[in-house]
C-alpha cells in the first residue's frame, strides 16, 4: 500500500453504520437512501473498516468483476491480504462455492449446476405443492396460521432436503440453526446456541456422506460424492461445505421472501385483490417482492487489486460491502423505488446476485413462491397478521428476515 | 433481424425463458439461455424486445 493507513482514513469519506445492528435494521432503507444520494461508496469504521456500496451501478460492477472483487474467503492471509469471504463478519468457516473464485469456483459450480437444471426444477413443482398443500392442511380447520414458523419455514427446508436426498421429517433440525445463526449476533448466547445446532447439522451431513461412499443410492447426495470434475471427486470436507451452502441457500432466503411478501399484503389489501384476481401477474409481482425486499440484503468482496469505484480509491486488501437491498431501490434504475408496483417491467433487481454468483437455486426459489402464495390467497384470503406478536429478525447483516407471523383467518376444509 | 444471447454475459437467470418460451430455451446443463434460430419474424419481435429489455445481465442483443 502506496499511502500510510492515517492519510488514506482522512480521505475516505467516513459513516458511522453498522449494517449488523438493530439501529440499521429499524431504518434500513433511510439509512442507504441518504448514502445512496450523498455518498454511494462510504467508509465505515466497524469491524474492522469496510466500504459499503449502496447505488446499482457500482453494485453490478463488482459483482461482475470477479478479478479485482473476490468472494474468497481463506483461513489463512495470502500474499498479505485477508480474503473474508461474502460475509461482514466472516462466517466462522468457508462457505463452498459462493466463497470461492474461479477457476476453483468453476469445479464446484460443475458439480451443483445439474441438481438445479430446468428440467430438475420443473420435476420438483408436484412436491413443492405437495408439501405447501400439506403445511396448510395442518392450521386450515384451525384459523389460525404462524406464517413463518407453519408455512414459510417448513416448506423450503423440507424442498431441499427433498432435492439432496435427506429425510424430509428432519426438516425443523436443519432449519432452525440455519435461521438462527443468521439472525443473532456472533458473541451472544443466541449465535452459540445457533452454532451448536450447526454442528449437529455437520455431523449428520457428514455420517450422510460417510453412508453414500459407502453403500450409493439413486439421490442427489450419492450424485454429489461421485461426481467427477476435472479428474477428481470432492473431499468430505468440500462435500460438507458445499452442502452447507446448499441448505443455508435453500433454507433462510425463500422463507424471508415468502414472509415479507405476505406481511406486505397484509397492508396492501389492494395488491392482495388483484393478485387472487389476476394470478397471471403473479411472475411479475414476485420480481418485485424480490426486488422490494431483497431477501439476502449484502454480499462482501474484498479487493485483490487497487481500484476506483464511484470515485473513491479502493486498495488491495479492502472489504466492501455490496449492499443488494439499496442497489434495488436506486432510483436511477428503478422510478418511483419505494412504490411497490406488482408489473413493475423492467426490473432488472440483484436480489439473486449478478455476474458468475448468481443463485444458483433462482429458478427453484421463483416456483416455490409462487406455489406457497397461491395457497395462502386461496385458501386463506382474508387472513389478518396479528402485528403485536409478529417478531422480525432483530438484525439484517445477512438475511431480511422474520422469527414469527402469527395470523387468524376463516377457517375452511382439508384439501387431503 | 435478429435476436442472440451473448454467452460472455448470460448468467442463467432464467427470465427470458419466463418471458418468451417460444424464443429462448434453457440448457439442461447449466440453464443458460439459448436460441435456436435468431431469426426475428414480425410478431415474436416484441417478445424479443421484452426479453431483452428484462434481462439481469443484459445479455439478449437484437441486431436489426
Amino acid at each position: 500500500m502506496a499511502n500510510s493507513p492515517d492519510h488514506d482514513l482522512q480521505r475516505r469519506p467516513l459513516v458511522d453504520i453498522d449494517h449488523t445492528s438493530p439501529e440499521y435494521a429499524d431504518n434500513v432503507q433511510a439509512i442507504t437512501r441518504d448514502l445512496r444520494t450523498r455518498c454511494p461508496v462510504a467508509f465505515s469504521e466497524q469491524h474492522g473498516g469496510y466500504w459499503l456500496i449502496t447505488d446499482h451501478d457500482n453494485c453490478a460492477r463488482a459483482l461482475r468483476d470477479d478479478a479485482v472483487f473476490s468472494s474468497l474467503h481463506a483461513a489463512e492471509e495470502i500474499d498479505g491480504v485477508r480474503y473474508g469471504g461474502v460475509n461482514i463478519p466472516e462466517a466462522p468457516y468457508q462457505n463452498a462455492l459462493i466463497e470461492m473464485d474461479p477457476p476453483e469456483w468453476n469445479v464446484f459450480r460443475r458439480v451443483l449446476n445439474p441438481v438445479f437444471s430446468p428440467p430438475r426444477v420443473e420435476a420438483l413443482r408436484p412436491h413443492v405443492a405437495e408439501f405447501a398443500t400439506q403445511c396448510v392442511d395442518n392450521v386450515i380447520e384451525t384459523g389460525t396460521i404462524d406464517f413463518v414458523l407453519d408455512l414459510a419455514n417448513p416448506v423450503p427446508a423440507m424442498v431441499t432436503l427433498l432435492i439432496l436426498g435427506l429425510p424430509v421429517e428432519d426438516w425443523a433440525k436443519y432449519a432452525e440453526p440455519t435461521h438462527e445463526v443468521v439472525y443473532t449476533r456472533p458473541g451472544t448466547l443466541e449465535f452459540d446456541k445457533a452454532v451448536a445446532g450447526q454442528q449437529w447439522m455437520f455431523q449428520t451431513l457428514y455420517q450422510e456422506i460417510v453412508d453414500r461412499r459407502a453403500s450409493p443410492r439413486d439421490d442427489v447426495l450419492t450424485e454429489l460424492v461421485t461426481t467427477e470434475v476435472d479428474g477428481r471427486t470432492l473431499t468430505d470436507e468440500e462435500l460438507l461445505s458445499m452442502l452447507n451452502t446448499v441448505i443455508n441457500g435453500g433454507v433462510d432466503t425463500t422463507t424471508s421472501l415468502l414472509a415479507n411478501a405476505i406481511e406486505h399484503l397484509d397492508r396492501d389489501r389492494e395488491t392482495r385483490r388483484l393478485l387472487i384476481d389476476a394470478p397471471e401477474l403473479v411472475p411479475s409481482a414476485t420480481e418485485e417482492f424480490l426486488r422490494y425486499f431483497s431477501p439476502v440484503q449484502a454480499f462482501s468482496r474484498t479487493v485483490i487489486q487497487d481500484t476506483e469505484l464511484g470515485g473513491q480509491r479502493l486498495e488491495r486488501g479492502d472489504r466492501v460491502l455490496l449492499c443488494f437491498a439499496s442497489a434495488n431501490r436506486d432510483e436511477a434504475q428503478f422510478p418511483d423505488p419505494d412504490s411497490f408496483v406488482p408489473d413493475r417491467f423492467p426490473n432488472r433487481h440483484m436480489a439473486f446476485g449478478l455476474g458468475k454468483h448468481r443463485c444458483i437455486g433462482s429458478t427453484l426459489a421463483r416456483h416455490q413462491f409462487a406455489i406457497v402464495l397461491d395457497q395462502v390467497l386461496a385458501r386463506m384470503p382474508d387472513y389478518e397478521i396479528d402485528r403485536e406478536r409478529t417478531e422480525r429478525y432483530p438484525s439484517i447483516g445477512i438475511v431480511n428476515g422474520y422469527i414469527r407471523m402469527p395470523a387468524g383467518f376463516t377457517p375452511g376444509p382439508r384439501s387431503q | 433481424m435478429n435476436v442472440r444471447i451473448d454467452e460472455t454475459r448470460c448468467q442463467g437467470h432464467g427470465l427470458c425463458n419466463f418471458a418468451a418460451p417460444e424464443l429462448f430455451r434453457l440448457r439442461d446443463e447449466d440453464g443458460h439461455a439459448e436460441v435456436e434460430d435468431g431469426t426475428l419474424t414480425p410478431e415474436l419481435e416484441d417478445a424479443a424486445r421484452r426479453a431483452a429489455l428484462g434481462c439481469p445481465e443484459q445479455a439478449i442483443i437484437i441486431e436489426e
